[in-house]
């Protein structure tokens, strides 16, 4: 197999920049000549490669990044590899993919180019698997770039798609991923002029030099998920699910519950199901205690040491004696805002919690939480009144509003619903994104619309001099216009 | 898979089948070895080739930079395959015609 990790040439922390891109182009070239079966075929055979090395990888990624639960990272893995696979195998991605007779429009799928695949630390393997399955079956070479503390876990994934993609005839370069990496280079590789997009999942500032460097980006913005239980939810099976999804992976995903806005009415229920899970309700003074080891004050983010770490790690950290088998803690908060750092995201087992006194209080709750660093994320609300779920939707800035779902794996899709499954969740416009949808192969296409002439009939039958008649009004000329004879 | 003319002055080298990997790598030492004999300008005509590998655009490219080799250019390129050297960015380092 030819060697396709790109080492590192300058022996400065940089990398040669011009080499990967002429591979990519070369490989994106190669790539435009493939069939829709040749496609599928590769597709096929790296998604069944991640798929058997699913167990491999997460602990790997575990290992290397000391976040999370190796388990977790394994379902992880079997989202991004067959959940994302049954989701995209049948997408035409090739050539004409509608041919619409009555419009006139033929769409035909073109690659877009290579792709420049930003990875986080707290997804690792998850997000390389699906970026690169979304990037190949759209024929698109694509480039890995890992955080920094996850290089060596993502490169070997990388590595063994690679090679299950060669076996299929697969273009050479058709995968690359930086051994090395320094701010400079890959301020340098977002600029090439042969880069056609950039896959930026990660940090604000990561995503945001994306977007500042001229080619076109596909981002994600952070999350501040409130998870609102409304009076006609089943407490019990809400506060269930709550669990399933913050307490995953030890809270790293970004779509993952922040906080619990309850009715007052269920207040007492709800305290009770959390803590016959082994929720901790933090006092005042063990509240500030762990906002002490949560935060950084200075950078006002969360503290990186706590991430997808344990609860019982971190209330050892703050000196609390939750019990060892504590799998939450719950801070009950007045506030919102830079005063109450719990209110922020944090992604770890840790939640807020608020009492409302009924349902616009705890809607206004929820938007200052949406608004408060997760817009156009994803917001949760468990209920049974469909009108009051519609109601809480349209006043919440929000890409995905998962409804009775554990958010976590609902954002995510596939799992609890019908959302692509998907390991880079748009923000829409709130989270400075493009796009509020689950971030899938479709995004990765350029379509071609072949303009058959169909003349619009009512011009055919229309006087154009009316439009340089001042004198007549735009009722005159639409009634003129629509005139069914 | 690549036959060879000598025409005026020239090598034209005739490529018959579609220029998969396999086909590359069982065909290259044959026409290097043709190439640095004959010391001509050197025509790829590849009117038969409807697919390219990634190791045929860096063919072309050595090709191109044969020190002996004066000219080097590709007739006869159909144009799916010219697409593929657009973008791989590296027709403006060829003739094609």
């Amino acid at each position: 197999m030819k060697e396709t990790a790109v080492a590192d040439t300058s022996n400065a922390g940089g990398i040669d920049i011009e080499n990967i891109m002429e591979k990519a182009s070369f490989a994106a070239a190669i790539f435009s000549q493939l069939s829709q079966e040749h496609t599928d075929r590769i597709v096929r055979a790296v998604y069944e490669a991640g798929f058997k090395n699913r167990i491999k990888l997460a602990k790997m990624a575990h290992e290397e990044t000391k976040l999370g639960v190796w388990q977790d990272k394994v379902i992880k893995n079997v989202v991004a590899t067959q959940f994302v696979y049954e989701d995209i195998k049948n997408l035409k991605t090739v050539g004409v993919i509608s041919d619409d007779k009555e419009s006139g429009i033929i769409e035909i799928a073109q690659p877009i180019g290579p792709i420049f695949a930003l990875i986080p630390v707290t997804n690792p393997t998850s997000t390389v698997i699906f970026k690169i399955l979304i990037a190949l079956k759209t024929r698109n070479p694509i480039i890995i770039s890992a955080h920094h503390r996850a290089m060596k876990c993502c490169n070997e994934t990388a590595r063994i798609l690679y090679e299950a993609a060669l076996k299929e005839d697969a273009p050479q370069d058709c995968i690359q991923w930086l051994e090395a990496k320094s701010s400079e280079s890959t301020r340098a590789l977002m600029r090439h002029k042969k880069l056609a997009l950039i896959l930026a999942t990660g940090g604000s500032s990561l995503v945001g030099a994306a977007y500042s460097s001229g080619t076109p980006a596909i981002g994600v913005g952070p999350g501040n998920v409130p998870a609102y239980i409304e009076k006609t939810a089943d407490v019990g099976f809400a506060v269930e699910q709550i669990f399933i999804s913050k307490t995953f992976d030890n809270g790293t995903v970004c779509a993952s519950e922040q906080s619990i806005i309850v009715d007052k009415s269920l207040a007492d229920k709800a305290q009770k199901e959390i803590e016959a899970r082994k929720g901790y309700f933090l006092s005042e003074d063990e509240t500030k205690r762990i906002e002490e080891v949560a935060f950084d004050k200075e950078r006002g983010l969360m503290n990186t040491a706590i991430v997808g770490q344990s609860a019982a790690s971190i209330a050892k950290l703050a000196n609390i004696d939750a019990g060892a088998d504590v799998r939450l803690l719950i801070a009950p908060l007045k506030g919102i805002g830079k005063e109450h750092p719990l209110s922020s995201e944090v992604l770890a087992p840790i939640l807020a919690f608020y009492v409302a006194n009924d349902f616009e209080h705890a809607v206004n709750l929820c938007i200052d939480l949406n608004f408060h660093g997760g817009i156009g994320h994803t917001v949760s609300i468990f209920s049974n009144d469909d009108e009051k779920i519609q109601e809480f939707a349209s006043v919440m800035n929000a890409g995905r509003i998962v409804v009775n779902t554990p958010s976590s794996q609902g954002a995510v899709g596939g799992l609890y619903n019908t959302l692509h499954p998907s390991f880079t969740l748009g923000c829409g416009s709130g989270g400075k994104n493009i796009t509020t949808d689950n971030i899938s192969a479709k995004h990765l296409l350029n379509i071609q619309r072949i303009a058959r002439r169909r003349v619009n009939r009512r011009l055919e039958k229309f006087d154009n001099k009316l439009y340089f008649d001042e004198s007549i009004d735009i009722k005159a000329i639409e009634d003129e216009f629509n005139r069914n004879y | 898979m690549v036959q060879f003319k000598l025409e005026d002055k020239k090598l034209i080298c005739l490529f018959s089948k579609n220029m998969e990997t396999g086909n590359c790598v069982n065909c290259e030492g044959e026409l290097f070895k043709k190439i640095r004999e004959t010391k001509l300008p050197v025509v790829f005509d590849l009117k038969e080739v409807s697919y390219i590998a990634s190791m045929f655009l860096s063919m072309c490219l050595m090709a191109a930079k044969e020190p002996d080799v004066e000219t080097f250019i590709l007739v006869n390129v159909q144009p799916n395959v010219k697409k593929v050297f657009k973008i791989a960015g590296i027709d403006k380092h060829l003739t094609i015609l």
